[in-house]
């Protein structure tokens, strides 16, 4: 079993997902950066959209209480192994008593702890990923212990993946065009990329809400679906962009959308940070 | 990419959303045609490609499909296209409906009392107007078991609070513009707090965990504050009233 001393800023486990209830207004959830989580997946051997710990920037603090193969990914930490520097993107092996903090952040937001076991934490209409109204807890808190079954070693855990630094590639975001689009002032459709965005820092797994000069307009849509990774434009102006935990209607125009692979980058971007949306039409 | 866009004949606009999403989109009104014809295909398609569904997420006048991959999205855009033009509308046979008992008293409806001042309506035409109506499940969303209903009457319209508070208790029946809801558990909100029902919307227990489906009708019942305390207290036992009508 693995003990949570300190859940750190936000930690939470998540796995790829709950499906088949967003038309009763359960939130898609599961991982932020799914590609960080399946990369961590992967390195210690485990089916892709398994269940592991997800931590937003610092504080993280485990206890393990046997032995473990890990594999920490994700944002770029200064994370430590009974006060041993721990190597990010690549296998580790911890002994029972072993702790791991998080200590430092350079770049990204969200880092992922695979571990080589199965995480028997309770699963709610088929996802283990913790929301607030579904999951009997919304996220890690000091004290919880987090059992676990551990899995025969897989002869296809990698060790040695490729793994590509995503920090020189959070400045540009490609973005295309939702389904309102058209809403926006014309000036504005030609001229996105020009503009200079950070993400405010109120963000959460809920919504990204992103800085910019304001663009209020009075466009009203009726409530429509919305899914992660489309941006909503409110009355005053601001774009805010739909994250895992989002919920499933909207009453803003989804004037643009973000890919999977983009919102990957995207959630990584620090509060404060500047990038660009690249307009893909 | 691009967004495909065809004309339907019945001028249901049929467009590719991000990788693996299709969303059919019906004129902008929100009529009982519009609600009646969306229910037909909404139901169509979830039988028709179960297999194929990840999520379909109705609201009023549109309908995205989340489809498990994004293979065969323009195969299936065009699929959907044939399938939209020979769907009946949906026929309307029995329906569910479900009485909800709600606590009209001061203590429970915080904004009833400005709401009513500012109508110029008495608590009791109020009460009146609000329970004598079947009120139609449109679809779910904002929070898991928060149904969007049409049908309030057009005297009990009031736009949404300029500020929502942080925290609306579970169960607050609410008015927000047009529309009339009940938050299904703790959350923000914006809407006037204007009664309160004892029961859950949502029980993650149940299977399903919302009692009522996409097109059932709710009824509003007036309970006194003891009736709720009582209710309230038994909550496990209570059974939802409910009619099959016509």
């Amino acid at each position: 079993m693995i003990e949570v001393i300190n859940p750190g800023i936000y930690s939470s486990i998540q796995d790829n997902g709950r499906f088949g209830f967003r038309h009763l207004g359960v939130p898609v959830s599961g991982f932020m950066d799914a590609f960080s989580a399946e990369l961590a997946n992967k390195l210690v051997g485990k089916e892709s959209g398994s269940a592991l710990i997800e931590a937003a920037f610092t504080g993280l603090h485990l206890k393990f209480h046997q032995d473990y193969q890990l594999a920490l990914c994700g944002a770029q930490v200064e994370a430590y192994l009974n006060g041993n520097k721990l190597s990010i993107n690549q296998m580790i092996a911890v002994s029972e008593g072993d702790e791991l903090v998080i200590t430092k952040i350079e770049e990204g937001v969200w880092s992922y702890l695979g571990i080589q076991a199965r995480v028997l934490t309770e699963q709610v209409l088929g996802s283990q990923s913790q929301y607030s109204s579904i999951t009997k807890t919304a996220k890690l808190k000091a004290g919880d212990v987090i059992q676990t079954e551990l899995l025969p070693l897989s002869s296809s855990s990698n060790s040695r993946l490729r793994i590509t630094n995503f920090s020189d590639t959070l400045n540009r975001i490609e973005v295309q065009a939702g389904p309102e689009f058209k809403s926006l002032p014309k000036g504005l459709q030609a001229n996105l990329s020009k503009i200079e965005f950070s993400i405010d820092h109120q963000s959460n797994r809920m919504a990204y809400i992103l800085e910019h000069p304001l663009w209020p307009h009075d466009h009203t849509i009726v409530t429509a679906p919305i899914i992660p990774g489309m941006i909503q434009w409110t009355p005053e102006g601001r774009f805010i962009c739909l994250m895992r935990d989002g919920q499933s209607t909207g009453g803003y125009p989804r004037v643009l959308y973000i890919p999977k692979e983009e919102l990957n980058k995207l959630c990584q971007i620090q509060p404060g940070k500047h990038f660009r949306l690249a307009l893909n039409l | 990419m691009k967004l495909d866009k065809s004309k339907h004949s019945r001028s249901i606009d049929i467009s590719i959303v991000g990788e693996q999403a299709i969303e059919l989109s019906w004129p902008c009104d929100i009529s009982s045609v519009t609600f009646q014809e969306l229910q037909g295909v909404y139901h169509e398609l979830s039988i028709a490609y179960r297999d194929q569904i990840l999520d379909i997420i109705p609201s009023y006048t549109k309908i995205l499909i989340v489809f498990k991959s994004s293979e065969g999205i323009h195969q299936l855009l065009k699929e959907l296209e044939v399938l939209i033009s020979n769907t009946k509308q949906h026929e309307k046979g029995s329906v569910t409906k479900w009485i909800i008992p709600v606590c009209y008293h001061p203590d429970y409806a915080p904004d009833l009392e400005d709401f009513c001042h500012g109508k110029q309506l008495s608590l009791w035409d109020f009460v009146r107007l609000h329970t004598s109506v079947d009120y139609s499940i449109h679809f779910f969303g904002f929070l898991p078991g928060f149904c969007y209903l049409s049908g309030l009457d057009e005297r009990l319209h009031l736009a949404r609070k300029p500020r929502p508070i942080s925290r609306v208790p579970k169960g607050s029946v609410a008015i927000g513009g047009a529309q009339t809801g009940i938050y299904p558990s703790e959350s923000p909100g914006g809407w006037h707090l204007i009664g309160k029902t004892p029961i859950s919307l949502f029980d993650i227990d149940k299977d399903p965990p919302v009692f009522a489906a996409i097109g059932d009708v709710i009824h509003f019942e007036s309970i006194t504050i003891d009736e709720f305390k009582r209710i309230a207290s038994n909550i496990e036992d209570y059974q939802i009233r409910k009619e099959v009508v016509a």
